[in-house]
This record gives structure tokens, C-alpha cells and sequence, in this order.
């Protein structure tokens, strides 16, 4: 059994003291046959969302209409499967004792973990990246109300933007693995993605309550990201932001995982 | 040595929810402070709201009231206006521009005037010809609905003066609560009509108080003018 699970890291170069190996090695997961389904069924998404329009997050006359629906169930999709993806990642190698044989070759537990995000990351990034193309591309063949003309170049890069709410979540899901059992930290991921879909009507509500209960909203707040965020249209510093907000709490998961994991027993 | 390494960890963290707090900042003001948000302050409405609420009130209380006051000009001009023209005809006046009150008001919907002349029509004061004209109205009446024919009689007993009037609005609203206003109506008025005018040119006199009916308030003005130039 873990002869078989080895034998692709044979073709990886540098396994010793290399996060890369163990994310290539997560990156093997593209060749099961349940992968191969799940980017049919995301395909399939692609192309019965195609004619959907754009979401209008506060409503008519401000400008914040160019995330198209089938994106937005695009990326809801590749949260869903990078929770599943993510949080059996970590209990899975522990279960077959991979762990002990990636650690046993002098790597570091934190490069383990920081192969795992970037593994699972790349992974899910590049499926919903895939998915997301063949919307845009099926939109563009085969809707015939010239809906892609009125798509500028920002438009269309927004909607590959929008996939940046991928890195944190899988930083979540393999941060919460190493807390909880898979089952656990799928619950708990779920729970949690919730929250930060509830908590994006906070800033409204800041705006409407006084000054004190202000700070207590604030609290909750900054504990979980904003998804509003990656479905927002933006300008150019508005995605630098959105990069940097992405990579900080995509971190703030990987730290918290690392020094979970640094003291785990294993 | 395990200072240092915790003094970078804190450095470490320190640097991340800078970061944090500056792309969360600028990624707010983008997305919930832009220009079309910044010009609507919520606080602020919040705090005016009870201000807007009384003028919107307010505006609301002076539109109804404009409304039913040009509803009011607008009747009083009708009445006015058959009158004249009933003058101008040769018409009794007592019974015409009620009949035709009736048909126009149930044409618009307008209980409230319907009602008032359905008074006047309880009081007896009927004229042969204006009868027969209201027989050329009745199969318009007729297309009038239920309710608004069971609001009119509603209406029309809020009204009532006597006694003797409450009792017939009464019957008349339970004949419509139960479909027979039609039929019960145009029954009596057809048998009333055709016993008691049989020689009456219907026709003629229907198409004249048609005409009539349809230039209301411009026509009245016009007929006033012709009269104040004649006098």
C-alpha cells in the first residue's frame, strides 16, 4: 500500500527538502477516476450557466455588475470541493502512514504543510480556472446575445480574480484537518465559509449602527475573510489588495496549521 | 536563541495583520465606501429618518387631499354642467344628471357621487325623459360589477338621510349581495318605461345626453361662457 502511494514521487525530483514534492505528490490526485468526474460535473456547470448574467450586489446604477453568476457558481463549487479535497488531505496521509515516511526523510514539517496548501491550491486553482474558461468560452460560442462584447479585458480578469478566495479556503480546509479528524474539519470548514458568507453584511451594518456596538460587530468581523471581496469588481490597486488579502490569511491558516502541526504527536 | 525566534514570530505576525488590515481597508473603500455609497450616508439617514417619514406624510396627506378636492371641483363641474345643458335641451333636471351621474360614476368606479345621486333618486323626483335615457344606459350599468354596485349601496346608506331611504338602500343591497340588482332594475325600469312613455323619442334624447355626458368639464365652461355672453 505505501509502495504504491510512493511510486509517483519516484518522478519528483528532490523529495528530501522539498515542499514542491509534497505538493506535486498532492497533485496526483488528478489521475483517480472520481477527479476526472468532478471536472465533468464542473464542465457541465460551465456550460448551464453560460447564459446566466452578471450579479448586482447592491442594485441598479453602481457599477458592480461584472462578476457573472456562472462564475459565482463556479467558485462556490471550488470552494465545496476544496473543502472536500482539503480536509481529508492531511488525516489521509496520517492514516496510511505516508506521514511518517515524508517526515522520516529529513522534511520539515512546515514545508509539509506548505506543500499541502500550494498542492491542494494549484490543484483546485487550475480546475476552477479550467471550469471557468470553458463558461467564458462557451459564452462566447454560443451566446448569441453578444453578451461577451459588453465583457471588457477588466471584466474578464475579474472573473479569474475571483478565484483568489480559493487559496484562503484551502489554507482553511488543510489547517482544519490538522485540528480536527476529516470528517471534523469538513463540518467545521463548511461552518466557517458560512460565516464569511454572513459576515459580508457587516460593513452595511456598521454604517447604520452608533458608534459602540461598532466595535463589538468589528471583533467577529476580522476573525473570518470577507467573500464579498472576491466577487466584487475592482480596479487595478483594488486587486493588489485583493491578491494581498488573499496570501495574508491564506497564511495567517498556514501558521496556525504549522504550529498546530509542530506539536502534534505524531 | 528561543527569544530570538519568538521575537521574529511576533515580528512575523505583527507584519501579517498589518498587511491584513491595510488590504481589508482598501479593499472596503472600494467595494462598501464607493462614490455612490459615499454620497448616501446611512448614519445620517438613520438619524433624519423620522424627518423624512413626517414630510413624506405630510406630502402624502396634501396630495389626497389635493386629489379629492379637484375630485370634488371636478364633480361639482359635471353636476354644474348638465344642468346648463339640460336648460339648453329642454330637459327636467331633477332626474337627468342624477340617471346620468349614476352611469358616468359607475362607468369610473367612483362610487362616492353614484351614491349621492342614488339619494336623489330614492327622494322620487323622477322626469319621463330622463327615464328613457337611463334605459339606453342600462345595459352599461348592467356591465358594472358586483361590488361596485354592493359599494355603492354601502356608500349610499353612510349617506341616508330617512328612514324610509335606509330601507330601500337596504333592499337594494341585498339584492345585489345576491346577483338580482341587475335584472331586478332593469326589469322595473323597462316595464316602467315602456307603460308610461311609449311615444318618447328614446333615441334621440339618449344620443343628445350621450354627447353631453362625454365633454364634461371643458364643455361646461364653454356653455357657461355662452351664456354669460348671451345674458
Amino acid at each position: 500500500m505505501i509502495y504504491c502511494n510512493l511510486k509517483p514521487l519516484k518522478h519528483v525530483k528532490g523529495l528530501q527538502n522539498n515542499m514542491w514534492a509534497i505538493a506535486c505528490h498532492t497533485l496526483y490526485k488528478v489521475k483517480e477516476p472520481a477527479f476526472v468526474l468532478l471536472l465533468f460535473v464542473g464542465a457541465l456547470l460551465a456550460w448551464f450557466t453560460k447564459d446566466m448574467g452578471c450579479i448586482s450586489l447592491i442594485g441598479e446604477g453602481i457599477h458592480r455588475d461584472n462578476i457573472l453568476i456562472g462564475t459565482v457558481i463556479i467558485l462556490s463549487f471550488g470552494v465545496v470541493v476544496a473543502l472536500l479535497v482539503g480536509a481529508t488531505e492531511i488525516p489521509k496521509d496520517m492514516d496510511a502512514n505516508m506521514i511518517a515516511i515524508f517526515l522520516g526523510k529529513s522534511l520539515k514539517r512546515e514545508a509539509y504543510i506548505l506543500g499541502k496548501v500550494i498542492g491542494v491550491a494549484i490543484l483546485i486553482v487550475s480546475c476552477s480556472g479550467f471550469w471557468l474558461t470553458l463558461l467564458l468560452l462557451s459564452r462566447y460560442c454560443f451566446t448569441f446575445d453578444n453578451a461577451i462584447e459588453a465583457m471588457s479585458f477588466v471584466d474578464i480578469c475579474s472573473q479569474y480574480f475571483s478565484l483568489l478566495l480559493l487559496l484562503p479556503v484551502c489554507a482553511l480546509a488543510i489547517c482544519t484537518s490538522c485540528l480536527f479528524g476529516d470528517l471534523g474539519a469538513m463540518i467545521f470548514s463548511f461552518i466557517y465559509m458560512g460565516c464569511s458568507l454572513l459576515v459580508s453584511i457587516v460593513p452595511y451594518i456598521l454604517k447604520i449602527v452608533p458608534k459602540p456596538i461598532n466595535y463589538i460587530l468589528e471583533i467577529p468581523y476580522y476573525l473570518v475573510p470577507n467573500v464579498m471581496y472576491f466577487v466584487s469588481s475592482l480596479d487595478v490597486i483594488g486587486f493588489l489588495y485583493l491578491v494581498m488579502y488573499a496570501l495574508v490569511i491564506g497564511m495567517c491558516f498556514v501558521l496556525i496549521a504549522q504550529n498546530v502541526f509542530n506539536k502534534a504527536e505524531l | 536563541m528561543v527569544i530570538k525566534r519568538k521575537v521574529i514570530s511576533l515580528f512575523t505576525l505583527m507584519l501579517f495583520f498589518f498587511l491584513y488590515l491595510v488590504a481589508e481597508r482598501g479593499l472596503r473603500t472600494q467595494v462598501y465606501d464607493n462614490a455612490q455609497l459615499n454620497s448616501f450616508d446611512y448614519r445620517k439617514t438613520m438619524e433624519m429618518l423620522p424627518e423624512f417619514l413626517r414630510i413624506a406624510l405630510e406630502h402624502q396627506v396634501l396630495l389626497v387631499e389635493k386629489r379629492k378636492n379637484v375630485n370634488n371641483a371636478k364633480g361639482d363641474a359635471k353636476i354644474k354642467a348638465m344642468y346648463i345643458l339640460a336648460d339648453e335641451y329642454g330637459l327636467g333636471i331633477n332626474f337627468s344628471d342624477l340617471m346620468l351621474q349614476i352611469t358616468q360614476d359607475s362607468k369610473l368606479r367612483n362610487s362616492k357621487y353614484a351614491s349621492r345621486a342614488w339619494l336623489h333618486v330614492l327622494k322620487g323626483k323622477s322626469d319621463k325623459n330622463v327615464l328613457a335615457i337611463y334605459l339606453q344606459y342600462l345595459h352599461s350599468i348592467k356591465k358594472a360589477t358586483h361590488t361596485d354596485l354592493i359599494d355603492l349601496f354601502k356608500s349610499g346608506l353612510q349617506l341616508a338621510p330617512f328612514a324610509e331611504e335606509e330601507v330601500k338602500l337596504k333592499y337594494y343591497l341585498n339584492m345585489a349581495k345576491n346577483n338580482l340588482i341587475d335584472k331586478t332594475l332593469i326589469d322595473a325600469y323597462e316595464d316602467f318605461v315602456l307603460l308610461s312613455f311609449k311615444d318618447a323619442n328614446i333615441k334621440q334624447i339618449a344620443e343628445k345626453y350621450l354627447k353631453a355626458s362625454k365633454d364634461d368639464l371643458l364643455q361646461f365652461e364653454a356653455s357657461q361662457a355662452r351664456k354669460r355672453a348671451t345674458k
